[in-house]
């Protein structure tokens, strides 16, 4: 599919909808799909693989790391993947409170917990923390 | 044209699969269940009730002990300890009510990891709270591999067998039918362990059984060695790819479509083995594709023609993507987008003229814009498998988490069970036993085990006494 991001990324569509106003505009502009470029940053292969095999220092934090956050932070996915910084900027921009809140709560595809309902808010504090730290 | 690249099944399987669990705050291992071994580790749980949802968050509880039993000498006593209704938690990706309880809920996550591996044979052995993912992690760090794997890999393996969970492939079974062996706690707290060589019987009724036989410990598995896959995304018109799929099925390792709804186009994945050494990740674009296909029906959902025509305009046909990795990291996905969704089951057979009469219904509405979801899956023998004598075809349809989902069940059940349609046990359905019981020859021997095995009644909450006629 052509993608709608495809020339002046995926907002401007929008605009030539309504400023062109005619269906027959869309038939060279509209493109489905295919962008795959929102995050500023996309992580590389290289970004994935290193980050599946980043562990928390302690061990205890690495077991519910590994048994929780990891299915969906340590792999290509469309969560934050630990240790990329681009994907963490906005986020950290927000505070710890708002990320541990998001945390406990669940925001969009991250479940209440992250997967961890034995967590405490320490916990899970510091797997937030070793999550969003640059590597 | 220039070719550009696509992503896989993300397309959109909503996914998404599926998903989570999602634990609010707190476990709630009661102290009398924390064993010595564990007695000093911080604790695990704040003793305030707290809600659980599902993923898709349309299941909701407040249960009033959540318990997360570290071992299963403490699954066996909670067991013996508690009274009442009992319902365990796994990743909550189920869209059924197979979890909630307002009494005790039992979390498996630290019930977590590799027992064993028998290499000669090529068995693992894991705890039943271990997830999909973490467990093909385990097993490729070991040159291992499952077999096949479902679209969404967060599932605990208790959850996923107990509920039918499956991937895709015209000769590959869906993952309950690697079991071989299993423990599990029955509600009066003794430990069941199920051999295949022992008691395939009885192993063929434990495959499947929507937490209802007791809580499952340990599940020991087939495998396979570790081996990559070459995924490939293309684009056909739906026509075409109705024509194709049954040959396209047949000779690909995995084979699947989604039909784009109100484009004319389908998306197609295959996957096969690959023995080259220049691997691939890249990111997937199914969310990309989902937003542009919610951005169409929210500006021209009114006007279905028009809709279909500047898809047409705008669809480019030569777009593909292609990625080749190991296997555990191609076959599944993680899915940002919440949705609901219904699955179904019919025979090979019937796949596509049930998905053909799936498609004219779901195009009558015009707020729909979920791709639908076709995959093959090989039958079994598991008494409620859903894929219990019959090779099969899965149709899925999904819509998203915050919009009407009602129509799922009420315009779709009547086409499927017009082709036999057997439900995804944890996809939204509202069938009950006079239903289920003429689609399953083994019923009624799966009943009389469930009564034997729990003959209180500890294990069924409201939607399971419905499924299984019990008042």
């Amino acid at each position: 599919m052509k993608s709608w991001c495809t020339a002046r990324g995926h907002r401007s569509l929008q605009r030539r909808w309504v400023a062109w106003g005619t269906v027959g505009a869309l038939a060279w502009s509209v493109g489905l799909s295919g962008c795959g470029e929102r995050a500023p940053v996309p992580p590389t292969d290289a970004d994935v693989l290193a980050a599946e095999r980043l562990r928390p220092a302690r061990p205890e934090l690495t077991a519910l790391y590994e048994r929780s956050c990891l299915a969906c932070h340590g792999v290509r996915s469309a969560a934050p993947l630990t240790g990329h910084a681009p994907s963490w900027q906005a986020r950290l921009q927000q505070g710890p409170d708002v990320l541990l809140a998001h945390t406990r709560e669940g925001l969009r595809g991250m479940p209440a917990m992250g997967l961890c309902p034995d967590c405490s808010d320490a916990e899970l504090q510091d797997l937030i923390t070793f999550m969003s730290t640059p590597r | 044209m220039s070719r550009r690249h696509l992503n896989r099944r993300q397309l959109l399987s909503g996914a998404a699969a599926l998903g989570l669990v999602d634990a609010l705050r707190g476990g709630t291992l009661a102290p009398w269940l924390v064993s010595e071994a564990h007695a000093q580790t911080p604790t695990r749980a704040p003793a305030a009730p707290r809600r659980w949802q599902n993923w898709s968050g349309l299941q909701q509880a407040t249960p009033a002990t959540w318990a997360t039993p570290a071992n299963e000498a403490e699954v066996q006593q909670l067991l013996r300890r508690t009274r009442g209704e009992v319902r365990a938690v796994g990743a909550g990706h189920s869209f059924t009510a197979l979890v909630p309880t307002d009494q005790t809920l039992v979390s498996l996550d630290r019930l977590h990891g590799l027992v064993a591996i028998d290499r000669a044979a090529m068995t693992v052995t894991a705890h039943a709270g271990t997830r999909i993912g973490a467990l093909a992690r385990a097993l490729d760090a070991q040159g291992l591999a499952l077999r096949n794997q479902p679209d969404v890999d967060v599932q605990t393996l208790a959850g996923a067998i107990a509920t039918g969970t499956h991937g895709t492939g015209a000769t590959l079974p869906a993952l309950h039918d690697e079991v071989v062996g299993m423990r599990l706690v029955r509600p009066d707290g003794e430990l069941v362990e199920i051999d295949a060589r022992r008691d395939p019987e009885l192993l063929a009724a434990a495959r499947v059984s929507l937490g209802s036989l007791g809580l499952v410990t340990r599940v020991t598995l087939r495998v396979v060695p570790a081996f990559h896959l070459a995924r490939h995304v293309w684009l056909m018109p739906v026509e075409q790819a109705l024509a194709e799929a049954p040959e396209l099925a047949q000779r690909h390792r995995h084979f699947e479509f989604y039909v784009l709804p109100f484009t004319g186009y389908a998306a197609c994945i295959r996957h096969d083995l690959y023995q080259g050494a220049d691997l691939a990740l890249p990111k997937s674009a199914d969310e990309d594709v989902l937003s542009d296909l919610k951005q169409l029906r929210d500006w021209l959902g009114r006007f279905p023609r028009l809709r279909r025509w500047v898809a047409q305009q705008a669809i480019d046909p030569q777009l593909t993507e292609s990625a080749r990795h190991r296997s555990h990291r191609l076959l599944s996905s993680v899915r940002p987008t919440r949705f609901q969704e219904t699955e179904w089951h019919v025979p090979r057979e019937q796949g596509l003229a049930c998905l053909r009469a799936v498609v004219d219904r779901l195009e009558q509405r015009n707020e729909a814009f979920f791709p639908l979801e076709f995959r093959f899956v090989r039958g079994d023998g598991a008494w409620l498998s859903p894929f219990h004598g019959r090779d099969s075809c899965s149709i899925a349809v999904h819509a998203a988490a915050d919009e009407a989902w009602a129509y799922l069940i009420d315009d779709f059940t009547p086409i499927f069970r017009a082709h036999q349609g057997r439900p995804h046990w944890g996809k939204l359905h509202r069938l009950g036993a006079a239903d289920l019981a003429p689609l399953y020859p083994r019923w009624a021997d799966f009943a009389a085990l469930r009564q034997r095995f729990d003959p209180q009644g500890r294990l069924l909450n409201a939607h399971l006494r419905q499924v299984f006629g019990i008042t």
